[in-house]
Parts: C-alpha cells; structure tokens; sequence
C-alpha cells in the first residue's frame, strides 16, 4: 500500500461551541499505481481527508501511514511526505505569485538545491507533462496566460517535485469544456505513462466515471461506498441518499436493461455506452435502419 | 471552517434585550462617556459605582458570561505588564516590599491596580457594546454621528461604507488565506521556520495571491455595486432607520446618574 | 424588452491595440422570455451581458432596454433597476455582513421609503427561499445560498429583466439545482425575463431559446433541441452537448432511427424502445 488511513478522524475546532467532526474513523487504502476517485456533496468532508494524506492537517484520532510508516512519526519524515505526495488544492492558479511562469513552476525544488541545469530539466519536464509549451511560457507572467493555461502551470507547480501520489481537489472546478477535457486528459496520461498514483475528488460523476478504476463515497465523513465504479454506481438509490446521482448515460442503460433489452449496465462513458445499445439493439432484432 | 470563528472580540450575538434594542448612536456616545469617566476615578468607590454600572448592563444584555470573560484574554497580558510596570516603577507612599533594590510602594499598588481595572472595563464595555450591537447598525451610528464633520471634508458615507466592507470580507479574506498557505505549504513553503528576513521573505507566496484575490475581489464588487444602482450616499435610504425610543430616554437617565456617582465618589 | 443592434465592442489593452470582444450582434429578447447564451470562455458572452444594463455601452451600434437606449446617462438607473444582473462569483457581490440587509442594498440605493424596503426584501427572500436564514452571515453560508441570497437582492429591486452571468461556474451539483430552479420559478411564476450566461450545455435545456457565441460573434440561435442537434458544430467550438444528446447522436450516426433533438434521458429510451 502506497497510502493507508486507520481510523481517521477530524474534529474542526476541538473543544469549543463550535466543534464539528468532519471525518469519523475512516479506513482507507490506497494502493500503488491506483486511480481513485473520491465522491460526495460539500461538506461531506472530502477536502478534509485528502489533506490529511500529506499531512496538512493533523489528525484528532487515528493515523495515516505512507509507505508503510506513520507520518507523523517524526518531523523530518513529515517534509519528506509533503515532497512525495503532490497536493492541488480547488481553483490553484491562485497560489501562483512568481513573475515568472519559470520560478512558479520551480518554487516546490528551490530548498533542495539542484544545480541550475537539473532545475531546468525539471521544469522543463513538468510543463511538458501539462502540455504547456517551455519556450513559450517560461519567461511570461503567469497572470498574462489563459485561464486553463494558469490552471495547468499551478499543477506543474505541483509535478516538478516528481511526487509519488498526485492528488487532485476537484481539479475541473469552474473550467469551461475545453479546460476541462484538456485537464482529465492529462491527468490520465500522467496515470498511464509515468504510473503515478492518482486520487481525484470531484463531484462531476462523469470526469470520475471516465477517470477512476477506484471509487470511494463521502457522506457526513464517512465512507458509505467503496469499490470499483461498476460496483458503486449499481448503488443508484444509495448514491441519491447521499445527494449524488449516477452518470446520465448510465441511466439509460440501466431503463433500456428494465424495458427488456440485454444489455450491460456496468458502462458509464458515452463511447462504451454507444458500443453496448448497437449491440444489443442489433441482438433484440430490433429492425436497424 | 477555520479558527477566525472562536475570536470572540468585536463580536455580535443576536438577541432582543433592552441593551440590543438601543439606539447604536447613543450606545456609542454613552460608551465614550464612560471611557472618559473611568479615567476620571480616582477612588475605590469610585470603581465600586462603575463595577455595579458594567455588573447591571451585563445582567440586562443577557449575555452569557463566559463569552463575555473568554474575550478578556487577549488584554490579560497587558493588564498584568500594567499591574507590574506600576508596583515597581511607581513610588510614593509607604514602602511595602523590598527585592534588593526594587521596592514596592502603595501609590504604585494604587496606581496599578487602577488602571488594570480601567483596562478591564474598558474592554467589558466595549465588548458589550460589539457584543449588542450588530456591525450594519455600528456602522449607521458612526455614520450619523461623524455626519457634522462632513462639513470640514470628512466622508462620513464612505467611511461607514468601507467599515462595512471591511466587516463583510474579514471572514473570506481569512479563510482565504489559510487555503493559500496550505496550498504553498503543499508544495514546499515553509512559513515556522527561519529567522525575522526570511520568515519575512517566505510571506511572499502568501501575500502575493492574497492582494491579487483582494483586488480581483474589489473590482468584482465595485461592478456588482454598480449594477445595483448605487451612486455613494446621496438618494439613499436605509431599511432600518435609527429611532429614539423611550427606551433611550431611559438608557440616558441612568447614564446621568452613573456620572454623578461617579462625580459623588471622587469628593 | 431588449434589442441589440449592431454592437461591436473592443477592451483596450494597453499598448496592444485592440481586441474585439464583440462583433455586430443582433438580438432580440421578448418580455417573459428564458433566453440561454453559451460560449466557450473568451467567446464574448460576460462582455455582452456587461452591456444588458449599462455596466458596459456598446463602440459601435446600440442596446435598448424597453426603448431606453443604454448610452444615455438619463436613464442609467432606470436601466439597472430594470435589468438586474448576478455574477459568477457569490462571494464577490454581496456588500452587507446580514443577508436581509444586503438583499436591502439595492432598494437602498432607489431611496425607497424604509417600509417599502423592507417589504421587497421579505418578498424577494420567500421568493429564494433563504427567508429562514435572513440574519445569517453571508461567509456562512453554502455557495448555492449566497447565489440566491444574490439574486434576491436583484430581484428585491423589482427588475423586469434577469441576466446571470456563469451563475453556477463555482458551485456543487446541489448549489447548482438550486440555482436553476430559482431562475426557473421566477421566469415561469413571476414572469421575470431570464438572461442566462452558461458553458454548461445541461443547464439550458430548460430555455426557450439558445444563442451560441464564438469569438464576439453570434454563430447560432435557436431552441435548444435546434441547437443541440448540430452536435458536430458545437464541438467544434469547445461546447459540449449533454451526454444523452451525444448519445444519441452517435447512435443516429451508426443508423439508427433516433431524432437528432433528444434531450433527456428518457426521451431516448422511449425512442430505442419503440
């Protein structure tokens, strides 16, 4: 296990009037080379355990272990854990405050000191990683760049430290659809190419849907679901209590499959979804046209 | 979620008694007199009157206690930097207390204790004055009473306005920074450690964004205001006007009577 | 109740010359219409819904507001009291420190009688339906809440005219539900003319009609299902089409009998089962 959580909970201001428990003994794992998505309305506490995996938070109850060892075990331990586990808050082309998209980008390497060489090719290598172009961008300010340009110079912010696990906090947030595709496509080829280990949260069902091989849902922090997604997303009246609906393809297949089709419903993107009703509609004889 | 919300001072809490129910003009002018008086007392008696004074608003406000005390922590320190400074520093009087060449003499305990129990109920007071009277009618009473300075060029509108603001953004500003921090700390920041210029220099990836987010905010909101027809104080009414009530009346009589007291005690 | 004629429109950017942000649009919006513009970012539609009420005027061509033209400064507030606008940032257009006194604000600033404010603002929230929470903070509430609390202070200024711009860009699922049925209601209950700013395609199948924007220029206006079945063009312009309307538009591609115009889930259902 890459990551592992035993027993996590999270009290936001202990000991006051204002005391509220976001996260309850919540068991986790998160295995090497994973993909997963983590669900669930505002509130139900997702933000608060994916900061507790690089140690941003400090747990009330229970421990989280990376690599195998706890990481509030010792305080040098603890930089080394923010180093390997890549965090992107919610909306992070606002933490970018450099002149230069370069120095941005190169801010999380400054206190390891590489040669000005190796710095480069770090940089280099993670604004390729987000598809922005070196030359082009590297003397700009980031404040000139587009929209989702900013977005993907604050994730190579994150990438340039080459971190173990990447974790995403609703990384499509108020992107239009073009960022968005863009984003997701990127995130799944640094999955596929460079087998990084990924946690995504978001409440888009359909970029979880097409991204995570793994998914876990939050309600009132705890995990209600866990599993791969055809396994969670047969859970269609559980996901509702939870304020969550299925992807609307899957819908379809799931009504088609009660109005007598034969048909699979474990399928949640437009392409399989498109594949499976050709099929079945040519196998029900249906007469195609 | 953040700590912002267990600072207690500058505070309101919501409530329908006598002293919320009071004109916030005559809150804030019956709070300056008091302040003044308390720094014309000069004897326990006198202190006696204006503890009975804060004891009887208290009760009336029907605030709870605790809440009230919790925000007396932050100015503990300074009360007992107070108490301190005036038994050593001050002489005069009987010498009570001898440590090698320090010496503690009466005038010096007096005086100490003096203007510890100033601070405290200084800061009770204008608790309670927070504490009962929501930031909006605050800043309607401030606005009204700094009106007759209009005439020498003070914009009593804008100035009201901006407190306003001011009151409404704190809490987003706040939390918004936290995030900013977590998300450098994320990537390698390093806000504990270092000496004074590199702490300093280290605020730089906090800073930065949170004046760009402060700007963008400002030029976000002056749009929105403007497109809710506002044009600065003039045409304007307000939902809630300010009205003098018996009530006042009542307030003002016992605010008399507290300075005579008071003026009685220092005989 | 609006018509824009011929506008064009360039932010000047320092030193860079011009940008054209808008280029001759015409539109017409009737009294009670629910009209959606979407668009890619950049396209020109905040820039357009900036000159609805007179935040922005047009370089070239002008905008009406119930025949008042938007340049002249006579009828300034006149406009904005009757096109009132929600932006997309919820926390970045509420002025007060309590929700009823910043649903107040706009009234306030009519220099309406105190009585009359406050019966527009017990009206406009039963209308959200945040009429519980009139005395909360606005820092805590949830971002679907402050957009309501947003539009009941527009709505409190008794507009006859909605526009919002990307009202929904920064909220949840839930924040946006609520969003959109407020709008709905108070276009179908109140009548209130509805502007509605989106990149979201789901979120105008409920318009009466769709303007597609693309580089300051109006590329295609229509009815939703109109609209919706040129799947190929709007991909082409970085839009996305609800995942049903693909659906079905690639299963119309492999030859099925399927309309090019579905738009929900069991619209196509019927259609496979028949």
């Amino acid at each position: 296990m890459l990551l592992e959580v035993k027993g996590l909970t999270h009290v936001y201001m202990q000991g006051t009037p204002f005391e509220v428990s976001a996260l309850k003994e919540t068991n986790l794992q998160i295995a090497r080379g994973s993909i997963t998505g983590i669900i669930g309305q505002t509130g139900s506490g997702k933000s608060t355990l994916v900061q507790h995996f690089n140690g941003l938070l400090t747990p009330s109850k229970g421990r989280v272990f990376f690599d195998g060892r706890d990481i509030w075990a010792g305080k040098t331990l603890l930089r080394e854990v923010r180093r390997r586990v890549g965090l992107l808050f919610q909306y992070p082309e606002e933490q970018l405050f450099e002149d230069r998209v370069y120095d941005d980008v190169a801010f999380g390497i400054k206190n390891l000191k590489l040669s000005p060489a190796e710095e480069a090719e770090r940089v280099k290598r993670a604004l390729k990683q987000v598809n922005l172009d070196y030359q082009g961008v590297k003397d700009r300010s980031p404040f000139s760049l587009s929209g989702g340009e900013k977005r993907r110079a604050a994730m190579a912010g994150v990438l340039v430290m080459n971190p173990e696990l990447l974790i995403l906090d609703e990384p499509t947030a108020g992107l239009d659809p073009r960022g968005r595709r863009e984003i997701l496509r990127e995130i799944k080829e640094l999955h596929r190419e460079e087998n990084l280990t990924v946690v995504i949260v978001s409440h888009s069902m359909e970029d979880i849907a097409w991204l995570a091989e793994d998914l876990v849902v939050l309600q009132d922090g705890e995990i209600i679901l866990k599993g791969p997604p055809e396994a969670v997303f047969a859970r269609e009246e559980r996901l509702k209590e939870a304020g969550l609906s299925v992807p609307e393809v899957n819908r379809v297949l799931k009504r088609l499959k009660e109005a007598g089709f034969d048909l699979e419903t474990g399928i949640y993107t437009v392409e399989e979804a498109e594949e499976e009703i050709w099929r079945a509609v040519g196998g029900k004889s249906c007469e195609p046209h | 979620m953040s700590l912002i919300k267990s600072i207690t001072i500058g505070q309101y809490l919501p409530g329908k008694s006598p002293l919320h129910r009071l004109d916030p003009r005559l809150k804030i002018i019956a709070l300056i007199i008091y302040i003044i008086a308390i720094f014309f007392i000069r004897t326990f008696t006198g202190f006696g009157v204006a503890f009975i004074f804060t004891g009887f608003l208290l009760l009336l406000a029907k605030l709870p206690l605790g809440y009230v005390i919790r925000g007396l922590k932050p100015v503990l320190f300074l009360v007992v930097f107070t108490v301190i400074l005036h038994f050593f520093m001050t002489k005069g009087g009987e010498v009570l207390v001898r440590l090698g060449p320090l010496t503690v003499e009466s005038a010096g305990v007096r005086l100490g204790i003096f203007m510890s129990l100033r601070l405290l109920f200084l800061v009770v007071n204008t608790s309670l004055l927070t504490l009962t009277t929501s930031p909006i009618a605050l800043t309607d009473g401030i606005e009204y009473l700094l009106k007759p300075f209009r005439r020498v060029g003070l914009p009593a509108h804008e100035i009201a306005m901006m407190m306003t603001i001011a009151l409404r953004f704190i809490p987003t500003l706040m939390e918004e920074s936290q995030k900013i921090m977590k998300a450098q700390m994320a990537r390698g920041a390093d806000f504990e450690t270092g000496g004074v210029i590199r702490r300093a220099r280290s605020m730089a990836p906090l800073l930065v964004p949170l004046f760009i987010s402060a700007f963008r905010r400002a030029d976000d909101l002056a749009v929105a205001m403007e497109a809710r027809c506002y044009r600065g104080g003039e045409h304007r009414t307000r939902m809630k006007e300010m009205a003098v009530t018996p009530l006042d009346y009542y307030a003002l009589a016992v605010v008399a009577a507290f300075l005579l007291l008071i003026a009685l005690a220092r005989i | 109740m609006i018509v824009v004629q011929d506008v064009s429109f360039a932010y000047e950017k320092g030193g860079e010359g011009e940008q054209k942000a808008l280029e001759e649009i015409n539109l017409k919006v009737a009294r009670g219409e629910y009209m959606a513009i979407i668009g890619h970012n950049g396209s020109g539609k905040s820039t357009l819904a900036k000159h609805f009420n007179a935040l922005l005027t047009p370089a070239a061509g002008r905008v009406l507001v119930d025949g008042m033209c938007t340049r002249d400064k006579d009828h300034l507030y006149q406009i904005r009291q009757r096109v009132g606008m929600v932006f997309q940032n919820p926390d970045n257009q509420i002025v007060a420190t309590t929700v009823e006194e910043d649903v107040a604000f706009g009234p306030e600033n009519l220099g309406l009688p105190p009585r009359e404010i406050r019966e527009r603002v017990e009206e406009a929230l039963e209308l959200v339906r945040m009429a519980d929470m009139r005395r909360h903070a606005p820092h805590l509430l949830s971002g679907g809440q402050k957009q309501r609390v947003a539009i009941a202070g527009v709505i409190a200024m008794r507009p006859r005219c909605l526009v919002l711009d990307e009202p929904t860009a920064m909220l949840d699922p839930r924040g946006r539900e609520e969003v959109l049925q407020t709008v709905g209601r108070l276009n179908r209950e109140e009548g209130i003319t509805v502007i509605y700013i989106t990149h979201f395609m789901e979120e105008v199948r409920r318009a009466d009609s769709l303007t597609v924007m693309d580089r300051g220029r109006i590329v295609l206006k229509g009815t939703p299902r109109r609209v919706f079945s040129q799947g190929d063009l709007l991909q082409s312009l970085g839009l996305e089409v609800p995942p049903v309307t693909e659906l079905a538009r690639r299963l119309k591609m492999r030859g099925l009998d399927i309309a090019p115009d579905i738009l929900e889930v069991d619209e196509l259902v019927g259609m496979l089962c028949s």
